[in-house]
């Protein structure tokens, strides 16, 4: 049989990251074929690069076996490519019989929606059995109700092949299976779809096959029917034992945050009631697929979002990080996002040395900055973090990923914390860098300093962690001191599979 | 720069753990390139403008040659000529500066026009009420005046923006209507003196002296202290902005609100803060005219050099000491026009000015794009989170 | 009785008009994601194209047509520095009006050798229908054909927007330029489309001006374009609730003009349109939400 959509080679460079490096595979008309892969591993990059919206700089996509015009959402339209993307692109103040016709047949300059169209659009949403509100502004629909006017889009255009990227993410169980059917039926039909997902339960519940994205590459493609979920996991996380870290057994000390029945965040992913906690000397790892938690928790701790519930205690004493400042000023945060949150990208490497604490001795003299003090702190982290180039006049967007990672590293740690937030401290970044911050994670470890470490990279976790907790929907489906991991149990709970936490007594 | 590549190829190391699709490192821009991209804009968009000058020179029956000659020859090549360019371009330093100050922390100050004729009148006020002080107290008692009077009509629309989420633009733009309308109220009903539609003339004590006071060479021409007071402030903002606490703070929200959110900068109160000093220094710019010039506050006086500021910092890249050059080349169009309204209407420069503004904002936008996506990584991979309120 | 209050209505009718044709211009370039600052200086333009081309053809049809054109051309520049160029919207308004004023005083100079004023003109004749004809007071505005096209482009511009595909289309193009691009239209077409209409608005409200006065002088927009924005906030972008705006703040200016003095000061009067915005804008009197990507530039490629 002849694919309905075949990548070849596509590759697609930005400086400094390549996001898809010569990715290959068919996807036949009649299949629904997932596509899994954490962050950053080029999943929508490469359906950006199907619909039009990226071109690409090597390779092609062929379409029914004719080549698709690169870099326009209209060629891909008219080719029948349907995108359900995952910030849907509806119009807010439109209806949702309005954004399902527009720019369709129906939609004419000079005057009102056709009846024609708009009654097909209602047999079509009879027909699949898609209930939602269609004379209601698309802002007024619930997530579900608005992901269903997005796929009759789709169907109103007669796509062939059908792109959703991550529908699943923050629907309700009960809508899942909706959506399930729906997608059964278009496949009975012979329609091909591309389902990207993070969710490995629903992922081997319904693709026929599985490519699997890793670092902007294809990993394999392997049917779910015949694979193990482990080797799955493994794929896309590379799961394996950890290998030649310096770790060394040690007696924690006293508790120095504790997270008890802690509950926030308004959606699917919505923290609750999850408790915990971080004692001097430890690492405790924060698991899971992301969505599931992880940043609703880092958001909380930082103050960010309210809390719902629960209590958060440092060093002892309760504190409200949504309220003062107080309990941020003392720890130390490697945040999820270097460029935009960790970093001053046009700003120096001097400046950047003192971001979050620069109001305060010796930073600040008086009523001035001390410029002398903020060069040699700079400095001093260029150099025990192997930062380079060691040039501390270069703005920081100028450094590379690993780079960065260091100096953000070297600036937190610089101030010996007692509590240390790692939020993906090593994605997108290069493997010496990586080893590198394990390395000195471990170091701190060693020097007493408490450290949340979050990351959906397993092995890093493995490695590092003296606790690990795996979130699934907001609630803590696994935990396990190192030791005592069973990596069967583990990789359960982190499809979803195993949710009972009292399974294993906490320490 | 060579690009180091890996060698793609599949089967890689599974305990590697950390994504390995790390490409070449950011290409970095050098030297040469740092000076295109600051500059560029600004030299291109004063060639076209002048360029275009010389065309409608042409078109209306003047020699081009003859235009520039008398333009540059009236402005700058007398020393009464040299001293009314700085004497025009007191006002701007100070609204550029207000602006740039505002920009800095991303926020649009369209409102300096309006900042200045409230300042003025709180400064003839003043000016006129401390004749009992001595000089040189009284006459920073009124520059305060202004600066204060200034600084509370620019805090309106930061308290709007912090509480409201108000976009500053239009509330800026509505404020200047609404402040001109206060101050004719003001003026016809209490502060003008009968028959006149200015206010009293201020106290000895509070004038800013003339320069001419000092040096014969400028006899008749209006300079005055004002200058000084606008290149001392332009040091001063430069020190604050890079040396203090608060300036880095301000700097960081101008970065971006996630930045400043991360490292625990109260966002609010320092956008309060911004406008209000934005419109402290606009206040100031009154000075110039009200202390220093005619000592006293007449309607009309600004004349437009509000909107002025807005050009002056675009060029001066929001940088403090950079605005002082800009200014003065905004001060030589401004009085050049006048010098020159013999072979071509001043309103000319006026035009030329606009093309200016428009060709910069378009080679400047079209150079940031090209840095962009020349040197800078990809959109980010992450899950975009939304923004702090 | 019922004269004073047609002539009070009729005063309020011919204050209103200006802002009223500009307000709605406003309404189609923002609504399709574009800030446009420049109205002030469309309409200026338009005023003295319609001065220019009555003056030169001795035809004021062809003024209002000049006029127009005028308008549709400074739009046009904004159009192509904003949407072609990617250039800040909000500096390029600023640099056109001040573009616009300069120009026209410039010309005014060159063409008609007065630093304030140009030479009179006579407006579009009145249309002759007899009954209107005879209504006292407001006889005049009624069959003066600008007014009575005002009238029509204005509910017209209503139907476009809300009851066309076009209109649906340009909604797209302010409130989810993604989903416009990923349906296949042309977002730059349907931009520059919104920016054209509010030159051809506000040019028209620019031609009213002119013709009102029979004359252009310099400066004469005072400030109107400003006004027709803060209208169109209030109007919460739509064409009916911008020409709504516009009553109220005409009525209040009539007031303004009309008052003894005394009662109120004029100054306060003259400061309702823009008190009224800022409290609009506060979401101290209902809740103005404009555009959702109105002012960003829109880049295909990046993440959303």
């Amino acid at each position: 049989m002849n694919p309905a959509v075949e990548f070849i080679g596509v590759t697609k460079r930005y400086p400094g990251l390549i996001a898809n490096d010569s990715i290959s595979f068919p996807v036949f008309p009649g299949e629904i074929h997932a596509i899994v892969g954490e962050n950053g591993a080029g999943k929508s990059t490469l359906m950006g690069i199907l619909s039009g919206f990226v071109k690409p700089d090597e390779g092609r996509v062929a379409v029914f076996g004719h080549t698709l015009k690169p870099g326009s959402p209209r060629a891909a339209l008219e080719a029948g490519i349907g995108l359900c993307a995952q910030h849907f692109h509806l119009v807010p103040t439109l209806t949702g019989m309005e954004n399902i016709l527009l720019g369709a047949r129906g939609h004419r300059m000079l005057t009102p929606l056709s009846h024609k169209a708009q009654d097909k659009v209602r047999e079509l949403a009879r027909r699949y059995g898609l209930k939602t509100k269609l004379e209601v502004p698309v802002s007024d629909l619930s997530i579900g109700e608005a992901e269903r006017v997005e796929i009759l889009k789709l169907l109103y255009r007669e796509a062939k092949v059908l792109v959703l990227d991550e529908p699943t993410a923050v629907l309700a169980p009960s809508e899942v299976e909706g959506l399930f059917e729906v997608l059964r039926l278009l496949r009975k039909e012979g329609k091909a779809i591309l389902f990207i997902s993070h969710k490995l339960p629903e992922v081997m519940a319904l693709a026929d096959r599985v490519t699997v994205l890793r670092g902007g590459r294809v990993q394999g493609t392997v049917r779910p029917a015949e694979i193990d979920t482990n080797m799955l996991v493994s794929m896309i996380v590379g799961g394996e034992a950890p290998g030649s870290l310096p770790w060394l057994p040690r007696v924690p000390g006293e508790p120095v945050l504790e997270v008890e029945k802690l509950s926030a965040g308004r959606s699917a992913s919505s923290l609750q009631r999850v408790s915990f906690s971080v004692r001097e000397g430890q690492i405790v790892g924060i698991g899971g697929v992301e969505g599931n938690g992880q940043r609703e928790l880092v958001q909380v701790l930082l103050g960010y979002i309210k809390r719902d519930g629960g209590e958060i205690r440092f060093l002892g004493r309760p504190v409200h990080p949504e309220r003062t400042p107080a309990f941020r000023r003392r720890i130390g945060v490697i945040p999820e996002d270097r460029r935009r949150e960790g970093l001053l990208p046009s700003r120096t490497l001097v400046e950047n040395a003192v971001l979050g604490f620069h109001d305060r001795p010796p930073y600040r003299k008086g009523l001035t900055l001390d410029r002398g003090e903020m060069r040699s702190l700079a400095a001093r982290i260029v150099d025990t973090f192997d930062v380079r180039p060691p040039r501390l006049d270069l703005p920081a967007r100028a450094f590379s990923g690993g780079n960065q990672q260091r100096f953000i590293a070297g600036r937190e740690l610089s101030r010996r914390p007692p509590f240390l937030l790692a939020v993906h401290p090593t994605r997108g970044v290069d493997l010496r860098a990586t080893q590198f911050l394990h390395g000195r994670l471990l170091e701190e470890r060693a020097r007493g300093t408490a450290i949340l470490l979050v990351s959906a990279d397993l092995t890093e976790l493995r490695a590092l962690s003296d606790r690990v907790h795996i979130l699934y929907r907001g609630k803590v489906a696994y935990q396990a001191a190192r030791e005592e991991i069973d990596v069967e149990a583990l990789n359960r709970s982190l499809l979803g599979l195993e949710l009972d936490p009292t399974a294993q007594a906490a320490r | 720069m060579k690009l180091r590549r890996r060698r793609s190829g599949h089967g890689q190391d599974p305990l590697a753990g950390a994504l390995e699709g790390i490409a070449p490192p950011a290409r970095r821009p050098g030297l040469l390139w740092l000076v295109l991209r600051s500059l560029g804009p600004v030299f291109l968009s004063v060639v076209l403008g002048l360029g275009l000058a010389a065309i409608f020179a042409r078109l209306l029956g003047a020699s081009p040659a003859v235009f520039f000659e008398t333009l540059f020859a009236g402005t700058l090549g007398s020393a009464y000529g040299v001293s009314q360019v700085v004497f025009r371009a007191t006002p701007l330093i100070f609204t550029g500066l207000a602006v740039a100050l505002a920009f800095q922390a991303r926020l649009f100050n369209i409102g300096a026009e309006g900042q200045m004729a409230i300042g003025g009148l709180a400064m003839a006020f003043v000016g006129a009420s401390v004749g009992a002080l001595p000089f040189p107290l009284a006459m920073f008692v009124a520059l305060a005046g202004g600066a204060l009077a200034g600084g509370v009509w620019g805090a309106i629309p930061g308290v709007l923006k912090a509480r409201t989420g108000s976009h500053e633009v239009i509330v800026t733009i509505m404020l200047n209507f609404i402040a001109f309308a206060l101050v004719n109220y003001l003026l016809s009903r209490r502060l003008a003196l009968p028959e006149t539609v200015r206010t009293a003339e201020i106290a000895a004590s509070a004038q800013l002296p003339r320069l001419s006071e000092w040096s014969d060479a400028l006899r008749g021409s209006p300079l005055n202290a004002g200058f000084l007071l606008a290149v001392l402030a332009a040091f001063a903002l430069q020190a604050w902005s890079a040396r203090t606490p608060a300036g880095f703070s301000l700097q960081i929200l101008g970065e971006g609100p996630m930045q400043a959110r991360y490292a625990g900068i109260p966002i609010a109160r320092f956008t309060v803060l911004a406008m209000t000093l934005s419109g402290a220094l606009a206040g100031l710019a009154a000075c110039n005219f009200v202390l220093g010039y005619k000592h006293y506050f007449e309607e009309g006086f600004t004349a437009g050099a509000g909107f002025q500021g807005i050009a002056v910092a675009l060029f001066a890249r929001n940088r403090p000491l950079w605005v002082v050059p800009s200014a003065l080349f905004f001060g030589l169009l401004s009085y050049g026009g006048l010098v020159a309204n013999g072979i071509v209407p001043r309103e000319l420069l006026d035009v030329v000015q606009a093309v200016i503004l428009i060709s910069f904002i378009v080679l400047d936008r079209a150079l940031r794009r090209i840095t962009r996506r020349a040197f800078e990584p990809a959109p980010i991979q992450v899950t975009p989170q939304a923004e702090p309120a | 009785m019922i004269e004073t209050t047609l002539a009070f209505v009729a005063q309020v009718l011919r204050i209103s008009a200006p802002y009223g044709l500009a307000a709605v211009g406003g309404v189609f370039s923002e609504r399709a994601g574009v800030v446009n600052i420049a109205l002030e200086g469309i309409l200026l333009s338009g005023a003295f194209g319609a001065v220019y081309g009555t003056l030169a053809s001795g035809n004021p049809w062809i003024g209002l047509l000049v006029g127009v054109a005028a308008g549709l051309a400074v739009a046009a520049l904004h159009a192509a520095v904003t949407i072609f160029a990617r250039a800040d919207q909000i500096l390029s308004g600023l640099a056109i009006n001040l573009l616009a004023f300069g120009g026209t005083r410039c010309l005014l100079e060159a063409i008609y050798h007065s630093a304030s004023n140009s030479p009179r003109i006579d407006a579009l004749a009145p249309l002759p229908i007899p009954f209107l004809a005879s209504i006292p007071a407001l006889g005049d505005l009624l069959t003066s054909p600008l007014f009575l096209l005002a009238i029509l482009v204005i509910v017209l511009a209503q139907g476009l927007l809300f009851g066309t595909g076009f209109g649906l289309a340009l909604r797209a193009a302010g409130d989810g330029p993604r989903a416009l691009d990923g349906a296949g239209l042309s977002l730059t077409a349907l931009r520059w489309s919104g920016v054209l209409l509010s030159g051809f608005f506000a040019g028209m409200a620019g031609v009213w001006l002119a013709m009102e006065q029979h004359s252009f002088t310099d400066g004469m927009s005072g400030g109107r374009g400003y006004i027709a924005l803060a209208a169109m906030i209030v109007g919460k972008w739509s064409p009916l609730g911008a020409a709504l705006a516009c009553l109220l703040f005409g009525a209040a200016e009539t007031l303004q003009i009309r008052l003894p003095d005394g009662l109120v000061p004029a100054q306060f009067l003259q400061m309702i349109p823009y008190l009224v915005t800022l409290l609009v804008l506060a979401g101290w009197i209902g809740r103005a939400t404009p555009p959702a990507k109105l002012g960003e530039a829109y880049d295909r490629e990046e993440a959303e």
